[in-house]
């Protein structure tokens, strides 16, 4: 472990991946909890894709991919609430496979040319240079710091929306802070670890906080270990064993969230003392 | 339709007659397409949901549910205080319900989740108590405590509430005025004037009784035997 810390770019990529991961999973814990898994799915496509635009126009890949990211955000939220002839799912897994294809084929029509393919679902994290990490990293500690302040509304508005509208939380303000906080965080992690990485943090260490905690907070702790873990755990391997970056941290990840979701099983197996009482 | 301060209010209907819709034009979430809903003072609504509102997913315990009482108005950056957890906890204590602070709200029985859910409501210090169809999906011993709890809440905080509910029963031996849902009309009124035999045939247009057992009102269709045999 030690002599990966020895190399430069080794010791950012960790550094992006803990810092992606950490974030990420935290954001995560509301995307399981709001029941949009899709619409990050869908996001990080639209960002894949704003990275192959920049690749063929010559842009910059990380400006490209938030400029896709929030295009996407401000789509969803102007998408009518009320569904008619189409429900919002179905738009968003057309945006998602629209975005999918497109990424590709911009990929594909770029002077760089397809060698940069598996770099936009895993990303290229042991490119990860100085520039690069600052604005990683400034992009996440800025969302962290926002819903660590407006941490009672978000859990409000997640928890139970028509109550906190009740009590004077304006809802709707808080969802578009949620959506570009989430768009920021895409936004910013997609070219450093991919459209499959990012999705992975967003969804896997927030299904075993969700499924082993017995409160909110613990959740989130239980989820940012996860992802810190299988950060650090999964470039190892992909550094000891010579593996690609991207699939290992996120191999490590689904397994830590398996071995949660089985143990939190075992222990449900065990006789439980029944709640005393009724109303 | 006027509602007064410490009036305790049954909105009466079957499902899709509109209650639901009015207790988010009260609450502000939408806007009446006809008529207006007009306040003579800014009253503080505790607002409880129907219990199927709060996803199982969620792993949060039924104190944190009760502190979310206490976000104040606009409080975008609110940070709990020591005084906040001292009221919800006193506002368990009074509902009954101290001992399930820690719990995990999902692993509760549904007559405990409707009390945390009134606790939270409780815990905003409301002048108005608004409840959708707070007994849904609950056996009679449940359904009949909970509605002793808010005949309790009213007689001693003198507060007004209004609950929403399909069942006339359940709102005739609760409480004092009654909404009626039929058909796009509302008959409002106290139960007294409303609670009649002609007045609920005429609402329902069909043939009601109302009879008393043990002080306990009944409200029947006529002839519903045969009614279920032509069914």
């Amino acid at each position: 472990m030690l002599e990966m810390l020895r190399h430069d770019f080794l010791r950012h990529a960790l550094a992006a991946a803990i810092v992606a991961g950490v974030s990420l999973s935290f954001v995560g814990v509301y995307v399981i909890l709001r029941r949009i898994v899709f619409v990050g799915a869908a996001l990080a496509q639209l960002g894949a894709a704003g990275v192959g635009l920049a690749l063929l126009t010559g842009f910059s890949p990380l400006l490209g991919g938030a400029v896709g990211v929030f295009a996407g955000v401000f789509g969803f939220v102007l998408m009518p609430q009320q569904e008619k002839a189409v429900s919002r799912e179905s738009l968003l897994g057309a945006a998602y496979a629209i975005a999918s294809a497109f990424a590709l084929l911009f990929v594909a029509l770029s002077p760089v040319g397809e060698a940069h393919i598996t770099s936009l679902l895993f990303g290229d994290l042991l490119a990860v240079g100085h520039g690069d990490m600052e604005l990683l990293a400034a992009a996440c500690l800025f969302v962290i710091f926002v819903h660590l302040i407006a941490y009672h509304a978000f859990v409000a508005v997640t928890v139970d929306p028509t109550f906190a509208h009740s009590v004077g939380i304006r809802e709707r303000t808080v969802n578009l802070l949620f959506y570009l906080s989430l768009g920021a965080l895409i936004g910013a992690c997609i070219r450093a670890i991919g459209a499959l990485v990012v999705f992975a943090f967003l969804v896997l260490p927030p299904i075993a906080g969700l499924v082993s905690a017995r409160s909110l907070k613990v959740a989130f702790a239980v989820a940012i270990t996860i992802a810190a873990f299988s950060a650090v755990f999964g470039l190892w391997l992909s550094f000891a064993h010579d593996l690609p970056a991207g699939p290992s941290v996120v191999a490590v990840c689904g397994a830590m969230t398996f071995l949660v979701a089985m143990s939190k099983w075992a222990f449900a197996l065990k006789p439980q003392t029944k709640l005393n009482g009724r109303a | 339709m006027q509602i007064n301060a410490g009036e305790f209010w049954g909105f009466v209907g079957p499902n899709g007659s509109g209650k639901t819709t009015l207790v988010r034009a009260v609450l502000g979430i939408l806007k009446p397409k006809q008529g207006q809903i007009l306040w003579h003072y800014k009253a503080r609504i505790g607002y409880v949901p129907q219990r199927e509102a709060l996803d199982d997913l969620l792993p949060i315990t039924a104190f944190d549910i009760v502190l979310m009482g206490r976000i104040r108005k606009g409080g975008f950056m609110h940070r709990f205080s020591k005084d906040d957890c001292d009221k919800a906890f006193q506002v368990m204590e009074q509902i009954g319900i101290a001992d399930l602070a820690r719990l995990p709200f999902r692993e509760l029985s549904g007559g405990q989740k409707q009390r945390v859910l009134i606790a939270r409501a409780l815990a905003t210090d409301p002048d108005l108590l608004l409840l959708d169809e707070p007994t849904n999906g609950l056996d009679l011993p449940t359904e009949h405590a909970i509605m002793e709890l808010l005949q309790r809440i009213h007689s001693e905080r003198k507060i007004t509430i209004v609950f929403v509910t399909h069942l006339l029963s359940l709102a005739a031996n609760s409480a004092t005025h009654l909404a009626l849902f039929h058909e796009g009309q509302v008959t409002a009124g106290e139960i007294s004037e409303l609670l009649t035999e002609q007045k609920l045939s005429a609402t329902y247009q069909t043939p009601i009784s109302v009879h008393e057992l043990n002080g306990y009102k009944v409200v029947m269709v006529q002839g519903s035997k045969e009614r279920v045999k032509n069914a």
